[in-house]
């Protein structure tokens, strides 16, 4: 039996370039894309030192020859992709070591006697779209290794589903973990978000499919609560406006954490230019990075764009250089169809468009570079500055409190491309470039539509009364709609109006201020009922007294004090008066804002008693009120007496 | 001698009262709180107690008089100084518009109930005790009602009606004890 190896043998004719093996597939050079044509039954498969080479198995499956042994080795590889591919019967699946941008996607890994993927001391791995089940000890397994992103996977494993250890930078989100004796083994503090657990005990509260109780679990403070519930949340919206509610640098820091600063050293000087679909002259558009302007720059999937194009000028004050023109390609988001693209997703790592070299001239139909990578050469540097497209995955739905709601028109698991001076050291500068990136919203161009928010799930984060709070977007549209908010599509800003009620609809929700509402309650009543801690829900209706106070409100209460109370202890007196029961809460209101007499209450803590001319034994109905507006009792009276 | 007692009767208190989760109270508010404290008052004239005469309902079926009582006993504590000092003192209730009118005569003192509704009226109208009986029953009274409160719940010695209360009843205790 043959040991198939990608450098040397069956797959690969070509030595360490790689090509298909005659039989095996069909071979394209101009994408280095091996197509596999048939089933592949081998010991194993090992790659060694190849780079922008893709494996696409197109449906079928590679698996061992001698049961659970063998693997698919990938090392020292750079910009690797396979995908479409059934991989099982071997020892691991596709064991990744020593290696600089792999994607497997599209795969399945099952049966395999100890792993489905492993990484070991690899870097800016990329897993997604991928089955994982009954593979004996993991699903996945990474150690040592950094940037990597495991998401929109499915993952059913017979021990640990995922295994990590040693790590850094690890994202995992959007995926079915599902009946995993051990759900994950995590360490290195992986950011986990927004997968579904099958074994989450908590609950939805609010119905946006994310649990919001017994949190985080298994690290995942947005776990969903349905299979694939990324996708039900909404698409991005191609015209939305949105202004930072608030912004969180530590967040952010934590998400390009290793992007670092630097300002322009004499006349030197790099910038980037970047355009939407094909550039042409009036549509590019640059920013320089300097020392006053450090501008990083945020190419918003939203607009739409097919692709992005960009390339770096470098000067050093005497000559200009450009890089070629690179593209990135905008994969649709599943939701929005194949006609509008408004993400670019990690598929687009091993999906470079490959076309002739640039111009090396700014503005004019720039050509397309060939292939990866990224980083750009560093003869467009300066001294002490490079400068690196950064691209980092957007929490989803907006549930990353930072950044997200900085720029919130990104959706589930979009990868956001980010042009950015770097330096390898890491840490220090990042808050400042963060006020730069924060200021670069000029370069974010949505168009305001609230009615698409309606249908929203993404989240804002907001600060109010000093405290923060997410709301997910469709609340924006109901809070205008309540006039709790104001949007102004122009300024691409949310104005909370109301702090008080926002915070209260944050807390406990809209229904009782649609409610009060309802009854002819103002904003602005509430506004102060609130403030004064009325609880809006137990609420019957609030009102303008004559004087003295500048709210009043009737609780439903208990046997001590509100409406319960009164008629508990005082609609006998009232029905000896002529007021029915159900009258009750319409006399309190009319003495409140018609009394005849307002006296004060004679204990310290204030409150005032607002008496009303009745017909009846008494002479009148008197209503106690609290000094924060609390209507505590009422009774009919023949006094003006007010306690004390 | 006459014989004169005011016994609080602490409402029940459910898993969920305010009284337990105090100072955690949700909507918490100091100057609703008070009504946390509604209760009975258990009064013995001579051995005779209130009797409602009709239907009131200040008046309980077990012959107490219904009232938010961290009221009621700052108002009582709070009379003390000025019936010593020989004023008369109306003592008013918060749940209607019934009162006490506390009027001393030398070393007695006159207790009258005032009922705001013809409705309210109890068999009760005057009772008259020494001054001396009278404050000592208050202060006592006062002690008891606050030891039944922080028995619920310790940290209600903290809560502002209750310290004053407890303040009060201090004071006062230490002006019986002078010679």
């Amino acid at each position: 039996m043959v040991n198939f190896v990608f450098a040397a043998d069956s797959i690969s004719s070509a030595a360490v370039d790689g090509s298909c093996a005659s039989g095996s597939g069909v071979w394209d050079e101009s994408s280095r894309t091996c197509t596999l044509t048939n089933n592949m039954h081998v010991t194993g498969l090992w790659g060694e030192g190849l780079s922008n080479y893709t494996l696409d198995c197109n449906g079928y499956s590679i698996h061992g020859y001698y049961l659970g042994q063998g693997d698919i080795s990938l090392s020292y590889v750079t910009n690797f992709a396979i995908k479409n591919c059934q991989i099982y019967d071997f020892y691991t699946g596709v064991y990744i070591a020593n290696s600089v941008n792999v994607a497997i996607s599209n795969s399945q890994f099952f049966s395999n006697s100890h792993t489905g993927v492993k990484s070991y001391r690899s870097t800016k791995i990329n897993l997604y779209d991928n089955n994982f089940f009954s593979n004996v000890n993991q699903d996945i397994f990474l150690q040592s290794s950094g940037d990597i992103n495991f998401f929109r996977n499915n993952v059913q494993s017979e021990n640990y589903s995922v295994y990590e250890e040693n790590n850094s930078n690890i994202n995992i989100f959007n995926n079915n973990f599902s009946a995993n004796p051990i759900q994950i083994y995590s360490p290195s503090f992986s950011n986990i978000f927004e997968n579904y657990w099958s074994d989450y005990p908590g609950q939805d509260l609010d119905g946006d499919n994310i649990g919001d109780t017994l949190l985080p679990h298994h690290g995942d403070n947005y776990p969903f609560v349905i299979q694939n519930g990324w996708l039900n949340s909404s698409p991005p919206q191609p015209d939305q406006n949105f202004e930072i509610i608030s912004f969180s640098p530590e967040i952010e820091e934590e998400f390009i954490g290793h992007i670092v600063w630097n300002s322009e050293t004499g006349t030197q000087f790099s910038s980037v230019e970047w355009a939407y679909n094909v550039p042409e002259p009036h549509n590019v558009s640059d920013a320089f990075i300097t020392e006053e302007e450090q501008g990083i720059m945020l190419i918003a999937p939203n607009v739409c764009a097919d692709s992005i194009y960009f390339r770096i000028h470098y000067s050093d004050g005497v000559v200009d250089k450009y890089s070629d023109w690179q593209m990135i390609d905008m994969i649709p988001h599943p939701d929005m169809g194949s006609t509008l693209t408004c993400g670019t997703t990690a598929s687009s790592i091993d999906s470079y468009a490959s076309a002739s070299g640039g111009n090396g001239k700014g503005g004019n139909d720039p050509p397309l570079v060939t292939g990866p990578p990224l980083i750009v050469p560093s003869e467009y540097f300066t001294p002490e500055v490079g400068i690196e497209v950064v691209k980092f995955v957007t929490i989803g739905s907006c549930l990353d409190e930072g950044w997200v709601s900085w720029g919130c028109a990104l959706d589930v698991g979009t990868m956001v491309p980010v042009f950015a001076p770097v330096k390898l050291a890491k840490g220090a500068k990042i808050v400042k470039g963060l006020d730069a990136l924060n200021s670069s919203r000029k370069y974010i161009i949505f168009t305001g539509s609230l009615d698409k928010l309606a249908v929203s799930t993404r989240q804002f984060k907001l600060i109010l009364n000093q405290t923060k709070y997410k709301i997910i977007g469709s609340r924006i549209k109901t809070w205008v709609d309540l006039g709790i908010a104001k949007l102004d599509t122009t300024e691409g800003k949310i104005t909370i109006v109301f702090e008080n009620l926002a915070e209260y609809a944050v807390k406990f929700g809209d229904d009782a201020i649609v409610r009060l509402k309802g009854v002819g309650v103002t904003n602005e009543l509430m506004e102060v009922a609130i403030k004064n801690n009325a609880n809006l829900d137990e609420t019957l209706n609030i009102v303008k007294p004559q004087s003295k106070l500048n709210v009043a409100w009737l609780e439903n209460g208990n046997s001590s004090k509100g409406l319960i109370h009164i008629e508990e202890r005082h609609a006998s007196q009232f029905l000896d008066n002529g007021i029915a029961t159900d009258d009750i809460p319409n006399a309190i209101y009319n003495a409140l804002k018609q009394p005849i007499k307002i006296q004060p209450s004679k204990d310290y803590r204030g409150g005032w008693c607002y008496f009303k001319l009745i017909e009846g034994t008494a002479n009148y109905v008197r209503v106690v009120v609290a000094s924060n507006g609390f209507v505590l009792t009422a009774n009919p009276q023949s006094n003006f007496k007010c306690g004390g | 001698m006459s014989t004169f007692r005011i016994e609080p009767r602490i409402r029940k208190v459910s898993i969920d009262d305010d009284l337990l989760k105090y100072p955690d109270v949700p909507f918490y508010d100091q100057s609703i709180f008070f009504t946390s404290f509604f209760g009975k008052l258990y009064f013995d004239f001579d051995g005779n107690k209130l009797k409602k005469l009709k239907h009131s309902i200040s008046i309980s079926d077990d012959n107490c008089l219904n009232e938010y009582l961290s009221d009621f006993y700052l108002r009582l504590l709070n009379s003390i100084p000025k019936v010593i000092k020989g004023k008369k003192v109306e003592i008013g209730m918060t749940d209607s518009g019934n009162c006490f009118i506390l009027k001393p005569e030398n070393d007695k003192i006159l207790i009258t109930f005032y009922y705001d509704l013809t409705s309210e009226e109890s068999n009760i109208k005057n009772f008259r005790i020494s001054l001396d009986q009278f404050v000592r029953e208050a202060v006592r009274s006062a002690q008891e009602f606050v030891e039944k409160i922080v028995e619920i719940n310790p940290k209600l010695e903290n809560e502002k009606h209750i310290s004053e209360i407890i303040k009060l009843k201090e004071k006062i205790q230490s002006k019986i004890k002078k010679p």
